[in-house]
C-alpha cells in the first residue's frame, strides 16, 4: 500500500490552522468558564432569562404533541409561540435535553453562535478557495467583532448574545458559511441541496440574516457571459425554492398572520463611532487593500464580500420602510468589514516567508488587543450563566412563586414592573412566573408575537412605579393609577398582584379590592378579591358590533378610557346579516362617543376548564355573548357556537348554541398547506439523496 | 523589507477602545413654596454616546409628586420636565431635602439609577448649621462594607437630627435611617453597612445623606454627597501585563529573521 506523503508546507499550514482555531476556542473558553457553563442552573440576565420558559414549553408540551408551533397561555393572555419567532435554536436545545439537562443544553446553544463564528468564517473562506493564511486570519479577526462592547442588542457580538440575541448569533454564523458554500456551489454546480438546507437553517434562526443573505447573493448574477447568468439564476432559483418549501411550515403562516402581531419598526440614530467602534475601526484601513485588489484583479470572491457591505448599508437605510429596525443590519457591516480586512491583512504577507508565523503574530496581537479592550463582558457572562439560583433574591423569588403556584387553569398573576427585580437575576425575572409557578402572567418576551401586548404594557404602566413601555412611540403608556389599573386587571382575570416598591405596596394595601396574602421581603403579594377568577364570562353590558378596518387603534382608545370598558366592542371588517341579528347595537362610523351600554341582565352558571390549547365550558345562557379572556387568533376554532369574534381589547367572543362549548387552537388551511409543502420536499430530498441513481431521479436531473 | 514593514506596523498600532457610555447630568431648579404647591424644574442631559432607555424621573421628598416617564433620552439632547409638588400634610416652614431619582436602562435593558440632591424652601428659608461628609468606599459586588458619615454641629446649641442615607437602587443599606442627638460643636461618626444589590462592577454611584432638624418652629436640612465604587473581585493568578507584549515582540523578531534567512538561501 502506497501512502501519499503530504508536502511539508501543507503540513505546516494545516497545523497552524488547527492550533490557531484551537487557541481561539480556548480564548473564548477563558470567558465562558466551563464550571459556570456546565452548572445545572437556569440562565438569567436581560431577556435571556425569559427564553428558558419557551424552551421548556417546547420540551414539555409542544414536542410531545408533535408540534413546534402552538399556543402558549403563559404570557400576553396567550400567544402563538414560535409562530413569529425562530424555533430552530429552541428545537436544538430540546433535542440536546434528551441527553443532557435542559439547563445546560440551553446554555450551550446560547453560545453556539459565538463559538462557531470563527470556524464558519474559516471554512467559508476555504470554500471560496482563498489561499493560506487568509482563512485563518479572517477567523482570528472575528474576535474583535465578537467582543464589541459599543452595542448590546444589535446582534452577533457577545453582549447582544447575552441580552438574548443568541438566535441571531447562530444565524449570522450560518450565513457566513452559506456565503462560502453558495459561492463554491455556483462555481462547480454542486451543493444545491446542501445550500438549500443551509439557507433554511439561516432562515429558521433569523429573518434579518435571511434577507441579508438572499439579497447579497444577487451579486452572483453579475456575470459577463449570458449563459453563466442564466445558469447562476437557475441555481439560485432552485436553491431558494427548495428553501422556501423547507421553511414553508413556519414561514407561510408567519406571513399570512402578520396582521396578528404588534409591529415594532424603529429607526435608531447612531453615530459612526458607535457603528464602527475602535475595536473594529482600527482594522478598517485594511479593507482598502481588498478593494484595490478587487478593482485591479476583478476577483469575484472579493466583489461578493464587498457587495455584502453595500447590501447591509442599503437595508440599514430602508429598514423602517419595510417595517424593521435599522440597527439590526449594522452587525453585517461590522462582521464583513472584519472579514474583508482579514483578506487585506493576509494579502500583505502574500510574498513573504513564514506566513504561518505571521498568522500566530496576528493571533497574539488580536487576542491581546481584544482582552485589553474588554471591560464588562466577563461580568455579564458570569451574571447570566451562574443563573437565578445564585442571586441574592433567589430564596424570596422562589417563595413568591411557590405561594402563587398553580396551573394554566387558574387565574393569572401580575407583578409590578421594577428595576429592582434585577437583584433576582433580571428586571424581567417575573416573566418566568409560568416557569417557576405554573401560573400564567401578562408580560413576557416576544412582545411582537401578539395583538395583546400594547394593552398589557399599558396595564404595566398603571400598576408600576416605573414602567418600561416598549411601544412608547406607537402605543403610549400612562403613569401609576391603581384605580384604573385594577379595572384592567379584572378584565385580564388577575387573581394575585406582586408589589415591589413602597409606593405601590402602600396603594394596593389601602385599596378596598385587595387583601394582603403574604409579605416575602422585598415583595408583598396581594389578592384581587373582586376579580371573578373566570376566563369565560358574560359581560355586564351587551357587546357593540363595530365595523372597522382600524380595530387596533379603536380598541386602544377604548381600553384607555375606563368609563367605556364595561361595554365590549366586537370588531368586524364587514357586517353580515347574521351579525345584525345577534347584536343589539352597531357602530359603523368608527366613533366611540356613541357607545351606550345595554345591560345583559343575565345570571348565568358557567363552568370552565382551560388547558394549554383548549378551553371548554358549559353555560346556562345559550345565544348570549360569552367573552373568553384569551388573546384572539384566527387559528382558534369552536364547537358549540357558530364562530369566534374578535372582542375588545383583544379577546375572543362566542354566542353558544349548545350548553357545552369547546374552543381549541387548531390548524387553518394555510397551516395544512404549509406543512404539506415542507413534508413533501423533505420526502423528496430524502429520496433524492438516497436514491441518487434511481431512474426517476435521473429523469428529474435531466 | 518594505513588504515586511506595512503588516507589522498595522499590527502593532497601540490604541485603546472606548466603550459606549450613558452619562446623565441632572439639573434641578426649585421655587420657593409660598403656598401648598410649587413647581420643580428638572433638566436631564445624556452627555454619553449611548441612548438611555426607559428613563423615568421620580422625586424623593416630604412632598406629593408623580413620577414622569421620559422614554428614550438621546445623547446630547436635553430633556426638561416641570413637576408640580404639593404638601402631603402639615409641615413646619423651612428648608427640606429634595432628591431626584432617575431610573433608566441601557441598550441591554440592564437597569440603572442615579440620585441627585436639591432642596425646597417652604415659606421661610433656613440655613442648616450642620455639615456632613461621607467617606469614599470601594466594594466588590458580593461584600458588605462600612460607610462612615461624619456629622459636625457648627451651631451653639445641641440638636436632635434625622439622618437618612439615600442610595441608588443598585446599592442597599441596613438601617439607613437614624435619629441622633448632637451637642454644640460636636463631631459624630455614624457607620452604615452598605452592600451592592445589583450594581455593575466597574461603575461608580453617587450616594447622598440628608440631615434634618427642627428648631424654634423652623425646619433645617442639608445633604452630604459621597461616592461608592464597585470593583471587580481580583483574579487569584494574574499574569504580568508585559508578558504578552514580550511574546509578540519575540514572534515578530523571529518573523523578521525568517525573511532574511529566506534571502540568504
Amino acid at each position: 500500500m502506497k501512502i501519499k506523503k503530504i508536502p511539508k508546507a501543507l503540513m505546516i499550514e494545516r497545523s497552524t490552522n488547527f492550533i490557531i482555531l484551537l487557541s481561539i476556542f480556548l480564548f473564548l473558553l477563558n470567558y465562558f468558564k466551563p464550571e459556570v457553563m456546565l452548572s445545572k442552573t437556569i440562565t438569567t440576565g436581560g431577556d435571556m432569562a425569559s427564553d428558558y420558559y419557551p424552551a421548556k414549553y417546547m420540551r414539555d408540551y409542544l414536542l410531545p404533541n408533535l408540534k413546534i408551533i402552538g399556543w402558549c397561555p403563559g404570557w400576553y393572555a396567550g400567544f402563538p409561540i414560535f409562530q413569529f419567532y425562530f424555533p430552530l435554536t429552541f428545537l436544538l436545545m430540546v433535542l440536546m435535553s434528551y441527553i443532557i439537562p435542559l439547563q445546560i443544553a440551553f446554555k450551550l446553544v446560547t453560545i453556539l453562535g459565538i463559538f462557531s463564528l470563527p470556524l464558519t468564517t474559516f471554512f467559508s473562506m476555504k470554500l471560496m478557495k482563498f489561499k493560506f493564511p487568509t482563512p485563518i486570519i479572517t477567523a482570528i479577526l472575528t474576535l474583535p467583532f465578537l467582543f464589541i462592547e459599543a452595542n448590546s442588542m444589535w446582534g452577533g457580538n457577545i453582549p447582544s448574545t447575552l441580552a438574548g440575541e443568541f438566535s441571531y448569533s447562530i444565524s449570522l454564523s450560518l450565513t457566513v458559511l452559506f456565503f462560502g458554500l453558495l459561492y463554491r456551489g455556483l462555481e462547480e454546480n454542486k451543493f444545491l441541496i446542501s445550500n438549500s438546507i443551509l439557507f433554511a437553517l439561516v432562515s429558521l434562526t433569523h429573518i434579518y440574516t435571511m434577507m441579508f443573505a438572499g439579497l447579497t447573493s444577487a451579486f452572483l448574477l453579475l456575470e459577463r457571459k449570458r449563459k453563466k447568468v442564466v445558469n447562476n439564476f437557475m441555481y439560485l432559483f432552485k436553491t431558494y425554492f427548495l428553501t422556501f418549501l423547507l421553511i414553508a411550515f413556519w414561514f407561510l403562516p408567519l406571513m399570512f398572520y402578520i396582521n396578528y402581531t404588534t409591529s415594532y419598526a424603529d429607526t435608531w440614530r447612531v453615530g459612526l463611532e458607535k457603528m464602527f467602534p475602535k475595536i473594529i475601526a482600527v482594522f478598517s484601513p485594511l479593507c482598502l487593500i481588498t478593494l484595490y485588489d478587487y478593482i485591479k484583479k476583478g476577483d469575484k470572491r472579493l466583489g461578493f464580500l464587498l457587495f455584502s457591505l453595500v447590501v447591509s448599508t442599503i437595508l440599514y437605510f430602508f429598514a423602517e420602510t419595510i417595517g424593521l429596525v435599522n440597527i439590526r443590519y449594522v452587525p453585517f457591516m461590522e462582521l464583513f468589514l472584519m472579514i474583508i480586512a482579514g483578506y487585506g491583512l493576509s494579502r500583505l504577507v502574500e510574498k513573504l516567508e513564514a506566513k504561518w508565523l505571521f498568522a500566530f503574530i496576528v493571533l497574539f496581537v488580536v487576542s491581546y488587543f481584544v482582552k485589553e479592550s474588554t471591560t464588562y463582558i466577563p461580568t455579564w457572562i458570569n451574571w447570566n450563566y451562574e443563573g437565578f439560583e445564585a442571586k441574592t433574591l433567589w430564596d424570596s423569588y422562589r417563595s413568591v412563586n411557590e405561594l402563587v403556584s398553580g396551573t394554566q387553569n387558574d387565574p393569572r398573576v401580575v407583578y409590578e414592573h421594577s428595576p429592582d427585580h434585577n437583584a433576582a437575576g433580571t428586571t424581567r425575572a417575573f416573566e418566568s412566573l409560568p416557569l417557576f409557578s405554573g401560573r400564567p402572567t401578562l408580560e413576557g418576551l416576544y412582545m411582537q408575537s401578539t395583538i395583546s401586548s400594547p394593552f398589557i404594557f399599558y396595564i404595566q404602566s398603571e400598576i408600576s412605579k416605573v414602567n418600561s413601555c416598549p411601544f412608547w412611540n406607537i402605543w403610549p403608556c400612562t403613569n401609576f393609577n391603581i384605580e384604573d389599573g385594577t379595572k384592567h386587571l379584572k378584565m385580564f382575570n388577575i387573581q394575585y398582584f406582586i408589589a415591589r416598591s413602597e409606593q405601590v405596596k402602600t396603594a394596593v394595601r389601602n385599596h378596598p379590592d385587595y387583601r394582603r396574602v403574604e409579605i416575602i421581603e422585598p415583595y408583598e403579594v396581594y389578592e384581587l378579591m373582586t376579580n371573578k377568577n373566570k376566563y369565560v364570562i358574560v359581560p355586564d353590558y351587551e357587546p357593540v358590533l363595530f365595523e372597522t378596518t382600524n380595530w387596533k387603534n379603536i380598541s386602544y382608545e377604548w381600553f384607555k378610557d375606563v368609563d367605556k370598558i364595561d361595554v365590549p366592542l366586537v370588531f368586524v371588517k364587514y357586517i353580515s346579516d347574521e351579525d345584525i341579528g345577534r347584536f343589539k347595537s352597531i357602530i359603523t362610523n368608527e366613533r366611540l362617543d356613541d357607545l351606550t351600554g345595554i345591560p345583559t341582565n343575565q345570571d348565568c352558571n358557567i363552568q370552565e376548564y382551560v388547558s394549554n390549547e383548549e378551553v371548554t365550558f358549559t353555560t346556562t345562557c345559550l345565544e348570549k355573548p360569552h367573552i373568553i379572556r384569551i388573546s384572539y387568533h384566527p387559528n382558534w376554532q369552536v364547537d358549540g357556537a357558530d364562530k369566534i369574534y374578535l372582542v375588545s381589547p383583544s379577546f375572543m367572543l362566542v354566542f353558544p348554541k349548545e350548553q357545552e362549548v369547546r374552543l381549541w387552537y387548531g390548524y387553518s388551511w394555510i397551516d395544512i398547506l404549509s406543512y404539506a409543502a415542507t413534508f413533501i420536499v423533505i420526502v423528496f430530498l430524502i429520496f433524492y439523496t438516497f436514491l441518487n441513481n434511481h431512474k426517476v431521479i435521473k429523469f428529474l436531473k435531466r | 523589507m518594505k513588504r515586511l514593514l506595512l503588516p507589522l506596523i498595522l499590527l502593532l498600532i497601540p490604541y485603546l477602545v472606548l466603550a459606549s457610555v450613558i452619562s446623565l447630568t441632572t439639573t434641578i431648579s426649585t421655587d420657593l413654596m409660598a403656598e401648598n404647591t410649587t413647581k420643580v424644574q428638572v433638566k436631564l442631559l445624556n452627555s454619553g454616546d449611548e441612548p438611555a432607555n426607559n428613563v423615568q424621573i421620580s422625586l424623593i421628598s416630604d412632598f406629593q409628586s408623580n413620577p414622569v416617564f421620559v422614554g428614550t433620552l438621546t445623547p446630547n439632547i436635553p430633556f426638561e420636565q416641570e413637576f408640580n409638588i404639593s404638601l402631603k400634610e402639615y409641615i413646619l416652614p423651612g428648608n427640606y431635602p429634595l432628591v431626584v431619582l432617575v431610573d433608566y436602562s441601557d441598550a441591554n435593558a440592564y437597569p440603572f439609577s442615579s440620585v441627585s440632591p436639591s432642596s425646597i424652601v417652604y415659606k421661610t428659608p433656613t440655613v442648616s448649621k450642620l455639615s456632613s461628609m461621607l467617606s469614599e468606599l470601594s466594594l466588590t459586588d458580593k461584600e458588605t462594607k462600612k460607610l462612615t458619615l461624619t456629622v459636625r454641629n457648627l451651631d451653639d446649641i445641641s440638636h436632635e437630627l434625622d439622618v437618612k442615607l439615600i442610595l441608588p437602587r443598585e446599592l442597599k443599606v441596613a438601617n439607613g435611617e437614624r435619629t441622633i442627638s448632637i451637642q454644640s460643636k460636636q463631631e459624630k461618626e455614624l457607620s452604615f453597612d452598605v452592600s451592592s444589590f445589583s450594581a455593575l462592577p466597574g461603575s461608580s454611584y453617587v450616594i447622598l445623606a440628608s440631615i434634618e432638624y427642627e428648631h424654634e418652629g423652623l425646619h433645617y436640612s442639608s445633604i452630604g454627597r459621597g461616592m461608592i465604587r464597585i470593583t471587580e473581585k481580583p483574579d487569584l493568578i494574574e499574569l504580568p501585563s508585559w508578558l504578552p507584549i514580550l511574546v509578540i515582540i519575540f514572534l515578530v523578531l523571529i518573523f523578521i529573521y525568517y525573511q532574511f534567512r529566506g534571502k540568504k538561501k
